[in-house]
C-alpha cells in the first residue's frame, strides 16, 4: 500500500519537475510577448502617440498617449459592453472632448455571420468596417440612426453604440 | 465584486440553456452516445454527474485558490484538477459500493467512466477562467464556481434526458441500415443543438 | 502473428481509426474542427501527447503496479499536456485562443488513456511509439476531414483561401448543430462502407 503511494508521489514529483522546467523557459517569452501585443494594439489606436502612460480608475486603468514633446495626443480607455451573446471588451482611443480616435476590439462571441461582422474587414480595406465609422464621432453625437448598422445583428450594433456612449461619459470628468 | 442575484440568474440560464454542456459547447459527448438509450440510466448518469461536477469542482476550487496560486504554481492546474477528479471519482465509487449497493448496481460501469468524462474537468477549468479575475471576492468566487458546476451538471442531465427520451421512440422507427445506432444519434443530436440556439439571446 | 511497426502505425489510419471507426475523442472533434488551421494545430497537439505519452509508459510499465496504474498514466498525460499549453500560450497564442478549454481537455481525450491502457503498458517502447502516431495521425485525418467540410461549407474558405465561387456559405456548418451533423453523416458513410466490408459489428460509442 505504502509502495503504491510512493510510486505515485515520485511519478508526480518526476512531473511536477519537468513542468517547472517548462515553465521557466516559456513563462518569460508569453510575458514579453504579451507586452508586445498591448504596446501594438495601443500604437494602433493612437498612431501619433510615441509613449502609453496607465493610469488607475476606480478598479481598472486606462492609458495616456503622448508624442515626442511629451504633449497629450489622446487616451485610451477600456470598454466592455453586454452584446448579444457575449461580452464585448474594446480599447477606445478618444481625446480630451470625447470624440473617438480609433477603436480595437479585444474580445467578442458574438453570432458568426451576424453580430460577428463588427470584426470583418471588407475587401481592399485594412481595418474593420463597422468600427471604422465611429472615428471622429463624438460620443455625445452617438446614435443607432446616425450610423451603418449591421443587417439583422441590431442588438450588437446597439450595444456597441450604447456602450461607447456609457463608458466614455463616465470617463470623460476624470481623465488628466 | 461581491455576489450579486442577477449574476446567479445569468450562470443558471447560461448553464442549462444558452451554453449548454454537450448541446453548445461539446463537453461530456461520449457518454451522450453511450449512455442515452433509454431513460432510467440516463438520468441515473446524469444524477451521478451533476453529484462529481459539484463535488469536484468545490475540491479544484479551494486547491487552486489556497495551494496553486499561493505557491505561483498554477500551470499544474491540468494535472493536480485531473488527479483530484479521478481520487474524487474512486471514493465515491467505494462508497456507493459500501453504503448504496443496488444504485453502484444501477450505474454499473458507468461511474468510473465519469472520470474522463470531458465535463468534469471541463467545468473546473471553466470556473477558474471565468472567476478567479480582479474584482471578484472569495465568497462570490467560490459560489458562483458551485453553482456554475451544479447547473451544467443539471443542463448536461437536461440534454441527456431528452436525448433518451428520444432515442427510446428511434428504436422504432425506419432508419437505414448505416444511419442506424450513433449517426441518427448524432444527427437527432444537432437538430436538438439547433433548437436549443434558440435561447442565444436570453437576458435579463 | 505480430504486426509490423508500419502495421501498428497503419491501423490507426483505417480499421481502428479513433473517430469513425471507435467513436473516441468525440468532444475536440466537435468543437475544433471550425476551422482547418485550428484542425491542424489541435492534430498536432495530440500527436504530440500521444506519442510521448505512449513512450514514456512503455518505457516505465515495468515500474507501475497494475492497481495504480490509471492515476500514474494520468499524470504522464497531464504533464505532457501541460507542456503542450506552456508551448502555446508563449508561442502560439492565438491558436491557444481559439482552441481554448480544449487544450487542457486533451487530458481526458479517451483515445490517449485508451491507448495507453490497451496498448503502451503491454507493448515495447518501439511498437507503442507507432501505435501512439498512427493513431494520433488517425484522429488528425478524421478531424481534418470534418474541417474541410464544415470550413467549406460553412465560410466558403479554406485555411482563409476562398474556395467556393458564387455559392453562398451556409453558417449552419460553422455553428454547434453543424458539427453534429456533420458528424453524423460522415460516421453513416463510414459504417456503409464497413458493412460493405462484412463486419457488422455496430457502434457503441464512448470509452471502454
Amino acid at each position: 500500500m505504502f509502495r503504491y503511494a510512493l510510486i505515485l508521489m515520485t511519478i508526480c514529483l518526476v512531473s511536477a519537475f519537468v513542468l517547472a522546467g517548462t515553465y521557466k523557459v516559456t513563462h518569460p517569452v508569453y510575458l514579453e510577448q504579451m507586452l508586445e501585443e498591448e504596446k501594438q494594439a495601443l500604437g494602433e489606436i493612437l498612431p501619433k502617440a510615441v509613449d502609453f502612460k496607465e493610469r488607475q480608475y476606480c478598479d481598472s486603468s486606462y492609458f495616456v498617449g503622448r508624442d515626442i514633446q511629451g504633449k497629450t495626443v489622446g487616451y485610451i480607455i477600456r470598454a466592455e459592453t453586454n452584446g448579444y451573446s457575449s461580452i464585448i471588451k474594446m480599447l477606445v482611443g478618444i481625446d480630451a472632448e470625447g470624440t473617438i480616435v480609433g477603436i480595437k476590439i479585444l474580445s467578442q462571441q458574438e453570432t458568426p455571420g451576424l453580430g460577428a461582422k463588427i470584426t470583418e474587414v471588407r475587401s481592399g480595406k485594412k481595418k474593420p468596417w463597422f468600427i471604422q465609422q465611429f472615428k471622429g464621432k463624438n460620443f455625445k453625437d452617438l446614435n443607432l440612426e446616425n450610423i451603418e448598422s449591421i443587417t439583422a445583428a441590431t442588438i450588437t450594433s446597439q450595444a456597441i453604440v450604447e456602450g461607447l456612449k456609457k463608458e466614455i461619459s463616465k470617463i470623460l470628468p476624470y481623465l488628466k | 465584486m461581491d455576489v450579486n442575484f442577477n449574476k446567479i440568474l445569468t450562470i443558471i440560464i447560461s448553464m442549462v440553456f444558452v451554453n449548454n454542456f454537450i448541446l453548445s459547447k461539446f463537453l461530456g459527448l461520449c457518454p451522450f452516445i453511450g449512455v442515452s438509450r433509454r431513460t432510467k440510466p440516463a438520468l441515473s448518469m446524469g444524477a451521478a454527474v451533476i453529484f462529481v461536477m459539484t463535488g469536484s469542482s468545490i475540491i479544484t476550487w479551494l486547491l487552486y485558490r489556497y495551494i496553486l496560486v499561493p505557491f505561483h504554481v498554477e500551470y499544474l492546474r491540468t494535472v493536480s484538477f485531473i488527479l483530484v477528479i479521478a481520487t474524487f471519482v474512486q471514493f465515491v465509487e467505494m462508497f456507493t459500493l459500501k453504503n448504496f449497493p443496488a444504485l453502484y448496481e444501477t450505474l454499473g460501469i458507468y461511474l468510473p467512466l465519469i472520470t474522463t468524462n470531458c465535463a468534469v474537468l471541463g467545468v473546473a477549468v471553466l470556473n477558474i477562467n471565468d472567476f478567479f479575475m480582479e474584482g471578484y471576492s472569495v465568497l462570490a468566487s467560490f459560489s458562483y464556481s458551485v453553482i456554475q458546476a451544479f447547473f451544467a451538471g443539471v443542463g448536461f442531465t437536461l440534454a441527456l434526458f431528452l436525448m433518451s427520451a428520444i432515442r427510446e421512440r428511434l428504436d422504432l422507427a425506419e432508419i437505414p441500415e448505416c444511419f442506424k445506432g450513433v449517426p441518427i444519434a448524432f444527427i437527432v443530436a444537432s437538430l436538438m443543438s439547433l433548437a436549443f440556439m434558440g435561447f442565444t439571446g436570453f437576458r435579463f | 502473428m505480430k504486426r509490423t511497426l508500419f502495421q501498428e502505425f497503419s491501423k490507426g489510419l483505417s480499421v481502428s481509426n479513433p473517430v469513425f471507426g471507435l467513436v473516441l475523442g468525440l468532444c475536440p472533434a466537435l468543437a475544433v474542427s471550425t476551422s482547418v488551421s485550428n484542425a491542424i494545430g489541435m492534430s498536432a497537439a495530440v500527436i504530440f501527447v500521444l506519442t510521448c505519452s505512449n513512450i514514456i509508459i512503455s518505457s516505465i510499465k515495468r515500474l507501475i503496479p497494475k492497481e495504480i496504474r490509471l492515476p500514474c498514466f494520468i499524470v504522464v498525460i497531464a504533464t505532457f499536456v501541460t507542456i503542450v499549453e506552456l508551448v502555446l500560450h508563449a508561442y502560439f497564442p492565438n491558436l491557444r485562443t481559439s482552441l481554448g478549454i480544449f487544450v487542457p481537455l486533451i487530458v481526458v481525450n479517451c483515445i490517449i488513456l485508451g491507448r495507453a491502457e490497451a496498448f503502451a503498458c503491454r507493448n515495447t517502447v518501439m511498437r507503442s511509439m507507432f501505435d501512439g502516431l498512427g493513431m494520433g495521425v488517425g484522429f488528425s485525418f478524421s478531424l481534418i476531414i470534418i474541417s474541410v467540410i464544415r470550413e467549406v461549407l460553412g465560410t466558403g474558405e479554406i485555411l482563409g483561401i476562398p474556395v467556393l465561387a458564387k455559392a453562398e456559405p451556409a453558417l449552419f456548418f460553422v455553428l454547434a448543430p453543424g458539427a453534429l451533423f456533420t458528424l453524423g453523416v460522415l460516421i453513416a458513410i463510414s459504417n456503409h462502407f464497413r458493412y460493405k466490408r462484412g463486419q457488422t459489428v455496430k457502434l457503441k460509442g464512448g470509452c471502454h
